[in-house]
């Protein structure tokens, strides 16, 4: 569990890693170190180097220089079997599995039998009696023909896992594995890492949870624009210190902006009995202006289909809806946009941005027509409007030019953010608006969420990331089921209130692992 | 197999309706010619399952069946235009510039990553001229030749008909091939896998480029097989044998089950939904209704043989129609169940949102 | 980006380019005096057939014979899907490369209306085999298959005396030659209780072809004879009969001389079929073709009132089936 355990020979040992790409240089010369029965953070901003030093020790990409060493073994991966006959698997950000296919065939995807041709028959009963096994030991209570498709983000999680202890992983590779859990999944994938240490598995874990990393690992790794910085154990590492590092100049404590004193509260947005598909009660509340409104819960507890009942994708069935004292019944996006309401969704690359499409063209899409002049695009007046949202809010991109593909997480929030903004809003919808992206970017964007507040937007912000929602929300509401457990404000707005709230129990806070 | 089982009720249904509008239908002739007929297809469609299964698409398929049967006229025919060489000589060269060339296809798409509907929409038109320059622009009767045999012969006479044609003894074969090396190998689930997520697949070690490669190997290759029946039952190639059959197929894979976003599809499908194609052209033909008229003459009414394609359509259309809204039902019923179920943890809950959302999506 | 933006360019200057193009033509395009004036002048002249069968062999027997009596060149072309589409752009681009004369098998005479008068504008046009009697051509070489489907259809009359049921089998039945064939059977067998009980068509689909015969024999149990209007359909009708083994029991009648009819005839799959006289095509439009083409204004006062050149039908069946064969392996020998 500490360095007491840890034997004299790494498990893993990477040094001089040198990666280039096309006019960028990804990694310089990083080393890094992994003992078995070690679970090490790998820490860095989004652009850092992580995934790429992950992609390299998962066999995706070769390294332009720099050697590895498995067990003391000089090692060299061309491709990813090569990488995970060594024992190494990586669990992507983005689960990796095939959706159409069931548990037990996702478990053995590429590792059907140890060797013989593509035409050999599979062994069913051999790997689903194995599956079993491997689905206990994650604590997965579920039959292992089930479909992956039917299963919850977490499920998955626990699928990926177990998929890389059939396949004898000694080293495993967790990319963002919180990102899509709720924090009972988190707990149960907590427990999941801590079983694996204790059977001599080294673990290598990133994420941008610093509760998290406080609490699992033994050592910390941060590297910083593609260059090593420093190793930190656990015992010497801080909040700060880490963000510190990372950054590379001291963060000022002061991670949320200061709350603005909300003057006369005027009502936006009331929501009466609203009915969602599928949901047994009815959920109403209010929303003021210049108001941040947090959506605390956890996942499935229909916050989501809330939002896409107030943005008319799914309208609701049943109740009303008031949006500045005027009926809202928006049946369509295009409906609710034309009253001034936007989303940005909490699945970016899917639904918020066209990644192939450029800054410019993103910014403009919402309101491409009202650009147009007899049909034809007036390119000019997307320029300046893409323009003035780049500069507002400070997104980094070589040119407007460039496809929101290439940015990274924290710039293509900013692009959605930018896209609404140009459209003067009345209610700013942000589903996990900070999810994937980097420490310095997220104060970055509560920054401009405080602003836009300031402007008498009102914003409902949606996030299973709790300490955010205690930082940025002027009220918060807690829902649980499908139904509201309470709204919080003032004084009565602790965490501990509102994790009893979410989980439906008073007292279990445990689960809640949040930075101290 | 929802979507299979429901096709194949379709069938029964639609052969029991032809039946009795007319007792020939099920006459042993008929049943017989309509077999060979759906094996025919079949074959092929089997084969361009594999492709659209990990979400590619073959549109060459159709020049390539008029192209094996135009080579092997070309190099076997006695009559004018053929240079007279051995069958299994010209059955051979055709079989091996089928897979060859579904090999180039498979490269082209694989190894320089170019998109397969136009690497193969390139080799249809191509496969056609070259068809047309062996035939010369022309016509090359068989003849006389022995693989005439192949469409008019079988195994265990019934009468004077075959009771299994030889095309439906390869059918089965091809189908029993593909069934177990779809459901049963480990290539199988590779391809499934690729279907359903290319990087999932990529990410598991999975050799993806030849896999895919080898799928279009296959989907050609089959065509080759197909187009050797398809020589022999029609007795003289020109380059316009096999014209559109690329459509006839995919047409075949996706009643049968198949999405063409790929991952889904099943051998039984691919039968079943070649065979409503083939019984669809048949029953046109068949279809009759008698009745009197205001005079008392007895009449029978026949359907018009320009509405073949509406009905091939409407049938297409309906039963992608119907699958789907079967699915948005069961969708939106899974998430009432779920609402009713107040008890229900969180996680099942939100596995029925998911499925909801799923729903959604298919919608749109 | 920038490709696209050329072939946007490109694209743009297309028309610019074709309309430039088409001065040119009409601005070398010669007089047909002129041209007889210049004996350098390489006398440029097209048979455009309807789609690429192989009967058209023996009309490119008879242009070979006139190629070598008259020493000039006939280009042969043949649209390679049969479809109008195909002809018109044939035709145009041969009126715009200056070709003196043009002898063409229309597809479908009403469709190509427009495009035949503006060739017939550019050029001599005449037609053979399918005529389009409305448009502005010179003469039609050819036996109009009115004719030929009255032919067939007393052989029909004499194969079935006491009458029957009969089902006709063609590409497209809206194809003019098809019409004609078949109005010119319907003419014959009229009053001679002979029923036409079916139409199926296969558009073009050889597979469908013979499967269609399978079908509606099976489908009328009482059927006596089926006919083929097109060329492939003799071959198509041999192979579903054989197929069954209604050989006697089914009679057939076709039209074309396609090798499989012919020996489908010699075995007696095949009762009869009516065959035109495709030599004569060839040869009489290359005449025609040349004397438009060199003798101007003398040629067309040469040119028959009616504007038609009837070459006749023969009625192929067992009795002159082999020696029609010798015949035609004969002429198809010269175009080797």
């Amino acid at each position: 569990m500490s360095s007491a355990s840890v034997a004299e020979e790494p498990l893993l040992s990477m040094r001089g890693i040198t990666k280039r790409f096309p006019g960028v240089v990804a990694l310089q010369d990083v080393q890094l170190s992994l003992h078995a029965g070690e679970v090490l953070a790998l820490m860095g901003e989004n652009g850092a180097g992580k995934s790429t030093l992950m992609k390299i020790l998962g066999g995706v990409t070769r390294p332009d220089e720099g050697e590895i060493t498995v067990a003391g073994k000089a090692v060299e991966f061309s491709n990813v079997r090569d990488a995970k006959a060594q024992g190494i698997a990586l669990i992507h950000q983005e689960l990796m599995l095939a959706s159409n296919l069931d548990i037990t065939s996702n478990i053995f995807l590429g590792n059907e039998q140890r060797s013989g041709s593509l035409l050999r028959p599979l062994d069913r009963r051999r790997m689903k009696a194995q599956a079993e096994a491997l689905l206990a030991r994650v604590g997965l209570e579920l039959p292992v023909t089930t479909l992956v498709s039917r299963l919850t983000a977490g499920q998955q999680q626990m699928v990926e896992i177990a998929k890389a202890l059939s396949a004898n992983a000694r080293i495993l590779i967790m990319d963002e594995p919180t990102s899509s859990l709720g924090s009972g999944e988190s707990e149960q994938l907590f427990k999941i890492i801590h079983q694996l240490r204790a059977n001599g598995i080294g673990i290598i874990y990133i994420s941008h949870r610093m509760g998290e990393v406080m609490e699992l690992s033994d050592r910390i790794t941060v590297l910083r624009d593609g260059r090593y910085v420093s190793d930190l154990l656990r015992a010497d590492a801080s909040h700060d210190k880490i963000v510190g590092l990372m950054v590379g100049r001291a963060l000022s404590n002061q991670y949320f902006p200061q709350k603005r004193e909300l003057a006369a509260p005027t009502t936006r947005l009331v929501v009466e009995e609203l009915e969602l598909p599928g949901a047994p009660g009815a959920v109403s509340f209010s929303a003021r202006k210049g108001e941040i409104l947090g959506f605390a819960g956890l996942i499935g507890a229909g916050r989501t289909e809330l939002m896409q009942a107030i943005f008319g994708v799914t309208p609701a069935k049943a109740g009303r809806m008031l949006l500045s004292e005027v009926r809202y019944a928006p049946k369509t996006p295009r409906e609710a946009i034309d009253r001034g309401v936007y989303l940005a969704p909490e699945d970016r690359k899917h639904h918020g941005l066209v990644l192939r499409m450029s800054v410019a063209e993103n910014s403009s899409l919402p309101n491409v027509a009202t650009y147009a002049r007899f049909g034809w695009l007036d390119r000019k007046t997307e320029r300046r409007v893409a323009d003035a949202g780049v500069k507002r809010l400070r997104t980094k991109t070589p040119s407007i030019k460039q496809a929101v593909g290439n940015l990274s997480g924290g710039n293509q929030q900013k692009v959605v953010l930018a896209k609404w903004l140009a459209m003067q809003p009345q209610i700013l919808i942000l589903d996990e608006p900070t999810r994937g992206i980097d420490v310095g970017a997220k104060a970055e964007i509560y920054q401009h969420m405080s602003e836009l507040a300031g402007e008498g937007i009102t914003i409902l912000m949606v996030s299973s990331d709790l300490e955010e929602i205690m930082g940025m929300s002027d009220r918060v509401v807690v829902m649980h089921e499908r139904r509201i457990t309470g709204v919080l404000e003032g004084s009565a707005l602790t965490q501990l209130a509102v994790a009893g709230l979410m989980t439906g129990r008073a007292h279990d806070v445990d689960s809640m692992a949040v930075a101290s | 197999m929802r979507r299979e089982l429901g096709m194949f009720s379709a069938l029964v249904a639609m052969c029991f309706a032809l039946w009795l509008s007319n007792s020939d239908f099920l006459g042993a002739s008929n049943v017989i010619n309509t077999t060979r007929q759906v094996s025919m297809l079949g074959i092929f469609a089997i084969g361009i399952a594999f492709v659209i299964i990990t979400g590619g698409i073959d549109l060459s398929i159709g020049s390539m069946v008029g192209l094996t049967g135009v080579i092997i006229a070309r190099l076997t025919s006695t009559s004018t235009g053929g240079l007279g060489y051995p069958l299994w000589i010209g059955i051979v060269t055709a079989l091996v510039v089928a897979c060859l060339f579904g090999l180039i296809q498979g490269l082209l798409i694989t190894r320089l990553r170019l998109q397969p509907f136009i690497v193969t929409l390139g080799g249809m038109l191509l496969l056609r001229g070259v068809s047309q320059t062996v035939v010369e622009g022309g016509v090359i009767s068989m003849g006389q030749s022995p693989l005439l045999s192949l469409a008019s012969g079988g195994l265990l006479k019934l009468g004077r008909d075959p009771l299994i044609p030889y095309p439906f003894l390869i059918f089965l074969s091809v189908a029993a091939l593909g069934g177990y090396v779809l459901h049963f190998t480990v290539l199988g689930r590779y391809i499934y896998a690729i279907g359903g997520s290319r990087d999932a697949a990529e990410y598991s070690g999975i050799n993806v480029k030849k896999v895919e490669t080898l799928t279009y190997v296959i989907s050609a290759g089959s065509a080759g097989i197909a187009g050797i029946c398809y020589a022999a039952y029609i007795g003289q190639m020109s380059q316009q044998v096999g014209v559109a059959y690329e459509l006839y197929a995919i047409a075949a894979a996706v009643l049968g089950g198949c999405s063409l976003r790929g991952g889904e599809g099943t051998i039984f499908g691919i039968v079943i939904g070649s065979a409503i194609m083939r019984v669809i052209d048949n029953g046109i033909n068949m279809f009759q209704y008698k009745y009197s008229d205001a005079d008392g003459i007895r009449r029978i009414w026949r359907l018009d043989p320009n509405w073949n394609w509406i009905i091939v359509g409407a049938v297409i259309l309906a039963a992608v129609i119907l699958d789907q809204l079967v699915h948005i039902f069961q969708a939106a019923r899974a998430v009432r169940e779920a609402g009713a179920r107040k008890a229900g943890i969180a996680a099942s809950s939100s596995a029925n949102a998911e499925a909801a959302k799923r729903a959604e999506t298919h919608a749109g | 980006m920038n490709a696209k933006r050329k072939l946007g360019l490109l694209l743009a200057a297309l028309p610019v380019l074709v309309a430039l193009g088409c001065n040119n033509d009409s601005k070398s395009k010669p007089s047909a005096a002129q041209t007889a004036s210049d004996p350098d002048k390489i006398v440029k002249l097209a048979f455009v057939t309807n789609n690429p069968s192989q009967f058209w062999k023996i009309s490119e027997a008879g242009l070979k014979k006139y190629e070598k009596e008259a020493k000039v060149q006939v280009d042969m072309k043949m649209p390679p899907n049969g479809t109008p589409e195909d002809q018109n752009q044939i035709l145009q681009n041969l009126a715009s490369q200056g070709y003196d004369a043009i002898a063409v098998s229309v597809i479908a005479p009403n469709d190509q209306l427009g495009v035949l008068n503006e060739v017939a504008a550019k050029t001599n046009l005449i037609t053979f085999d399918s005529d389009a009697a409305k448009s502005k051509r010179l003469l039609y070489i050819g036996t109009n298959n009115f004719d030929a489907g009255k032919a067939l259809g007393e052989r029909i009359a004499t194969l079935l005396p006491q009458g029957g049921k009969i089902a006709v089998f063609v590409g497209t039945l809206s194809a003019d030659n098809a019409t004609q064939r078949l109005n010119g059977i319907e003419a014959a067998i009229k009053d001679k209780k002979i029923e036409i009980v079916d139409k199926r068509e296969d558009n073009t689909d050889r597979a469908k072809a013979r499967s269609n015969v399978e079908d509606i024999i099976n489908a009328h149990k009482d059927l006596n004879l089926v006919v083929g209007l097109w060329n492939y359909n003799g071959p198509a009708i041999a192979a579903a009969i054989q197929g069954l083994g209604k050989q006697g029991k089914v009679l057939a009648a076709v039209f074309d001389e396609d090798d499989a009819t012919l020996d489908a005839i010699a075995n007696g799959t095949i009762a009869a079929t009516v065959v035109q006289k495709p030599f004569q095509f060839g040869y009489l439009s290359a005449k025609w073709m040349h004397d438009l083409a060199t003798k101007g204004d003398a040629a067309k006062k040469a040119l028959p009132a009616s504007g038609i050149i009837d070459t006749g039908v023969t009625v192929i069946d067992k009795t002159n089936v082999a020696s029609f064969k010798a015949e035609l392996a004969e002429m198809k020998k010269s175009t080797q």
